[in-house]
């Protein structure tokens, strides 16, 4: 949340307004919303798209789109229709009925760090959007010296995770999964709602590339239920033995950078800075991961994590 | 552009034709002098009414300076009568002479009336406006006093800011924010000062109250166009706030509100002090207030929130005529949410910010109506978020600035006026904001703002006021930017109708180096200040105003003012900058408005009170970062503060019992908002997840939470709310006791409870589709007293 959003939260709850009448309204307008994410894991190239509109507008089918990326030269990459699980981490809203892409076969290599793609959607009616997206160059993690291999962290320890820069990256969104906190947490009386938990960091700008673990992820649920179990873990992760985990480094261009921070404010939800353009909105993002694994107090053969051997 | 080159054309003829007359004038003479009152002490603001001897109507009306000296040239020969006149103090009556050639000195002794009587005071205020109207050539100048201030109905108590919101060409765009905007500016080009000294935010809560005791002012003024080239720093409007010290003798003021309590101390240095300063008379005032609700309730829960200000000023007279002056402001808000129960709130943050100004000013005159002045002063504002379970989260903004100025006057001779100074102002601020290891901004700067500025007056009383000037501004930035902007001014007056009425028009080109960086669209907020540099444009306003002012009768008012304004260099943050690419954190624009301004008042009788209408379109062309294209194609869209019809009424009525009553209706037009046009659940990849998606909606507290919803919006500000209407009335009594004086109040906002608009919620997810919303205040009722001894 940002400062003036905060403010201006602080201020509204203090301020003696009231609610007006609700009205109907018009019907929203019906638009396509294209998410098509390229990304490199820890080597491997891949690429996933979620296809839907927007919500209570005429729900024109969005099956049978084609969407395409292409290099500099001839070869063509296309996205083949997948179940929904392979695309979606949780639960949908309501009355939600979008498709899921995968991006198929050997064309994947066109996925490279580095790479200016164009990705273009095309729906059955003929309604087209396209955008332009140029994946962030590689990078290493250099501490911990494992990755992308497992390494020991000590219990109640900050870990500083380095890496080296990602060339075009307007941001690193670190992410760590760590499992087993629920039952780690329980005898100091601090209530995890969900385990594994998923945190994310933010290191802001291509020359920013540190993060302290655990300590520093975490920034988007601070203030929800969540707080507890972020201030217990300010300290390090709690000395069990049975808590785990990866954290995957994600280096993340333009388009995603600008999809997933949002633009101006307004009242009524999220505004966020498209690049697919045409007929709908969305994003042709580009990111690129590296990763490492952690188990806190580990057998004597796991290298540790700060000493990296 | 044409448009402004019409209003070249009719000054240079209004000059012409001027000049012409000038030059078939006989050779005149006039008259200076000093008022003091019994002891021997300058009388500031005497009004000084010169008739033809057997004529009602004066000719020419001025008024005594800082150090009671006053000065009227030229006069025909003649004999003539002139009248003293000033607010507790019998008037004066003296008959002269002038001869040709020869300036004659009178001085006066004006003695303290025991009693105010009331028809002193409204002559006394508005021969103010009529010195304003006989003196200044092209300015826009209108000016609230103390008495006016308090019946004024306000939120909890008299606010000075929020006071001027009635006045012509003023817009406040939302009920939350005593922050306005003044004929089509942004609300960072007003120039808010504090007996000459500028205080960066001067608001608390936000922006819902001014940091301004009303029991310290005596007068607010807003200069709202038509600037002279001695006014810099700002573009679009001055406000000033002055501070009275006080009668010079041990008098306690105090009140108690809703919003806080406060007790203003005055009193006069004894003599012995005196003797040791070498001053002739020494006074000062000062004042605290503070919100105590948090202290009230401590027992029973814990308030979270509150307020402090300190104030104080000091105003001494030399035995040469010297005046000297020493204001301070230091003031906080503290909101501390980690006190509260983490289970209750669980936003835990402590916020603070505040102003600390100090400041000295010096005035000395000399003979023949000549004086100088100098101002040296510090101010400056900081605020700090901090995050109690979070030490690697903080945000935190400041900026300072160091005055230096002064300026001289001089009669040269003739009918001209020639008044020049200079001023030099240090800015070094700074903005970091960071959490999660990650730094998003941390960016400092500063640099030195230069003028000199040369303005010279021609009058022909009743007939002309000619004010050409030249300001020259220098910008010299710490990135190393180097900027010199030349800004010529120029005004003439022409008096019709017997000197009743006069046709003004004046041009220039104004120059802003500060910007603020808050989005004005959010309704409540602080300014974060940045200073031009390599990146960052400065704002360079061309103006140009038209206006007819006249007093068609005894204690009425007419003033009409049309304007262009012209802004190049205005700044918008641009929420989709490369974080590689520090030069692209603000985004440079331009603006444009064009308007009307009515301001009908009057002075006199049972009821008096004022009537405003305004006219406003405004516009800001700004690259749309918001479109997400690479080129970021230019959108020229309506501002917030573009209300397009703007109209406020005050009264000021007797009640029955002795109580005074004072009313505000407020009638505007809509303001523009973006309206959505669909919505969609935002979703967001997840890496430890093979790169699957995750909506979003899981991640808030609930499924409802507006996190769940990212929308589509329409054209930029294409939509407006409904019509703003608010009616607030106030009534106070004054009952006097031996010991004092103790004054209730109630004040009664929005009497007829509209629902104004702060925004719509658009929920597309339902069916069918709703829209709500906010409104700003409700039917408020407030009150309190007020006491003196």
């Amino acid at each position: 949340m940002s400062a003036r959003r905060l403010l201006l939260m602080l201020a509204l709850v203090a301020l003696p307004a009231c609610d007006i009448g609700q009205v109907t309204v018009a019907e929203p307008v019906s638009s396509v919303i294209a998410e098509v994410y390229l990304r490199v894991d820890d080597g491997i190239p891949d690429g996933v798209a979620l296809l839907h509109r927007t919500t209570g507008s005429d729900q024109i089918p969005v099956q049978g789109a084609v969407i395409e990326i292409q290099g500099e030269g001839p070869q063509v990459g296309r996205f083949a229709e997948q179940s929904l699980e392979d695309c979606i981490d949780g639960e949908l809203p309501l009355d939600f009925e979008p498709i899921c892409l995968r991006l198929v076969g050997p064309s994947r290599s066109l996925v490279q760090p580095g790479a200016t793609l164009t990705v273009s959607v095309e729906l059955p009616e003929g309604q087209r959007l396209e955008g332009v997206v140029t994946m962030p160059s590689d990078f290493e993690i250099v501490k911990p010296l494992t990755a992308p291999g497992l390494c020991n962290l000590p219990p109640r320890s900050v870990l500083p995770v380095m890496w080296t820069q990602s060339e075009g990256a307007w941001a690193y969104v670190p992410e760590a999964e760590i499992n087993g906190l629920r039952d780690a947490f329980a005898e100091q009386g601090i209530e995890v709602q969900s385990d594994p938990v998923t945190l994310l960091g933010l290191s802001v700008s291509q020359s920013d590339t540190t993060i302290a673990f655990p300590s520093e992820f975490g920034i988007f649920n601070r203030f929800s239920g969540d707080r507890e179990v972020l201030v217990a873990l300010q300290g390090g992760l709690p000395p069990a033995s049975d808590v785990d985990g990866r954290v995957v480094v994600s280096a993340q261009e333009r388009n995603a950078t600008n999809w997933n921070r949002g633009g101006i404010f307004n009242p009524s939800g999220q505004v966020r800075v498209p690049s697919l353009f045409g007929e709908g909105t969305g994003v042709a993002a580009g990111v690129v991961n590296r990763s490492f694994g952690f188990v806190v107090n580990a057998s004597g053969d796991v290298p540790d994590c700060a000493g990296g051997g | 552009m044409r448009r402004l080159s019409a209003v070249v054309a009719v000054c240079i003829l209004l000059v012409a034709t001027g000049v012409a007359q000038a030059a078939s004038a006989q050779d005149p003479g006039g008259l200076d002098g000093r008022v003091v009152d019994s002891d021997g002490l300058p009388l500031q603001a005497v009004s000084l009414l010169v008739f033809e001897i057997d004529a009602e109507n004066p000719i020419r009306t001025v008024s005594t300076d800082q150090a009671g000296y006053f000065r009227v040239e030229p006069l025909e020969v003649g004999r003539y009568r002139l009248e003293f006149l000033r607010l507790g103090y019998y008037p004066v009556e003296r008959e002269v002479e002038i001869e040709a050639g020869a300036r004659i000195r009178v001085d006066v002794e004006l003695r303290a009336r025991a009693i105010t009587l009331e028809g002193i005071r409204v002559e006394g205020e508005r021969d103010r406006t009529r010195v304003r109207f006989l003196e200044e050539a092209g300015v826009t100048t209108r000016e609230i006093t103390a008495d006016q201030l308090r019946l004024l109905p306000g939120l909890a108590e008299s606010d000075p800011v929020r006071a001027i919101e009635f006045l012509p060409g003023v817009v406040a765009p939302t009920d939350f924010s005593a922050s306005f905007n003044v004929r089509g500016g942004s609300a960072d080009q007003n120039l808010i000062l504090l007996d000459g000294f500028p205080l960066f935010n001067p608001f608390h809560l936000g922006g819902v109250f001014s940091v301004f005791n009303a029991d310290l002012v005596e007068r607010v003024e807003l200069s709202s166009g038509g600037f002279p080239a001695e006014f810099g720093g700002r573009v679009s409007s001055v406000l000033q706030v002055e501070s009275n010290p006080g009668p010079g003798e041990f008098r306690v003021d105090g009140g108690v509100s809703l919003l806080a309590a406060r007790a203003a101390v005055s009193g006069g240095l004894s003599d012995g002090i005196q003797d040791h300063l070498g001053l002739r008379d020494g006074r000062y005032r000062v004042a605290a207030r503070r919100s105590y609700v948090d202290q009230l309730l401590r027992p029973v829960a814990t308030v979270p929130y509150a307020i402090t200000d300190l104030q104080g000023i000091f105003r001494g007279w030399g035995e040469g005529g010297s005046r000297w002056t020493v204001t301070a402001y230091s003031g906080r808000d503290v909101l501390d949410l980690g006190r509260i129960d983490a289970d209750d709130f669980p936003l835990r943050v402590d916020l603070d910010w505040g102003n600390q100004l100090l400041g000295a000013g010096w005035f000395r005159p000399l003979e023949g109506g000549a004086n100088l002045e100098g101002r040296v002063g510090i101010t400056r504002f900081s605020t700090g978020l901090r995050f109690p379970d979070f030490d690697d989260s903080r945000f935190e903004s400041r900026i300072r600035q160091i005055t230096l100025s002064g300026s001289g006057q001089l009669p040269v001779g003739g009918a001209w006026t020639l008044k020049s100074g200079g001023s030099a102002e240090h800015f070094r601020w700074g903005n970091l904001a960071e959490t999660g290891g990650t730094t998003f901004a941390d960016d400092v700067g500063g640099g030195w703002n230069t003028a000199a500025f040369a303005q010279a007056t021609w009058r022909r009383p009743g007939a002309w006021i000619i004010e050409p000037g030249l300001r020259v501004e220098g910008w010299s930035g710490d990135d190393g930017a180097r900027v010199v902007e030349p800004s010529p001014r120029f005004s003439v007056k022409r008096f019709f109708a017997g000197g009743e009425a006069a046709l003004k028009a004046s041009v220039g080109r104004y120059v802003q180096f500060l910007h603020s960086v808050r989005d004005e669209e959010l309704p409540l907020g602080i300014d974060l200040w940045v200073t031009a540099g390599e990146d960052i444009s400065h704002v360079v306003s061309d103006q140009a105003q038209l206006g007819i002012e006249a007093f068609p009768g005894q204690g009425w008012l007419v003033a009409l003012d049309g304007y262009y304004r012209k802004f190049d260099g205005v700044v918008t943050t641009n929420l989709a900058s490369n974080p590689n690419d520090p030069a692209d954190d603000l985004l440079s624009g331009r603006g444009r408005s064009f308007g009307v301004d009515l301001f009908v008042e009057r002075t006199v009788g049972r009821v008096d009170g004022s009537l405003s209408v305004s006219w406003l379109k405004a516009d800001r062309t700004f690259p749309d970062f918001i479109s997400g294209r690479e080129d970021r194609p230019e959108i020229t869209f309506s501002p917030i503060f573009d209300r397009r019809l703007d109209a406020d009424l005050v009264l000021r009525f007797p009640l029955p019992r002795d109580w005074e009553g004072g009313m505000r209706w407020h009638v505007g037009s809509g303001i523009p908002y973006t309206r959505p046009l669909a919505a969609y659940a935002p979703f967001g990849p997840r890496q430890t997840k093979n790169g699957s998606l995750r909506w979003l909606g899981l991640e808030g507290p609930s499924a409802d939470d507006d996190a769940a919803v990212a929308i589509l919006l329409g054209p930029r500000n294409a939509e407006r709310y409904p019509v703003y209407q608010r009616l607030d009335v106030s009534a106070r009594k004054d009952y006097h006791r031996e010991w004092g004086r103790i004054s209730p109040y109630v004040d009664i906002l929005n009497v007829y409870n509209r629902s104004n608009v702060l925004f719509y919620f658009y929920d597309f997810r339902a069916d069918p589709p709703q829209r709500t919303g906010l409104s700003m205040f409700p039917f408020l009722p407030t009150l309190g007293v007020e006491v003196r001894f």
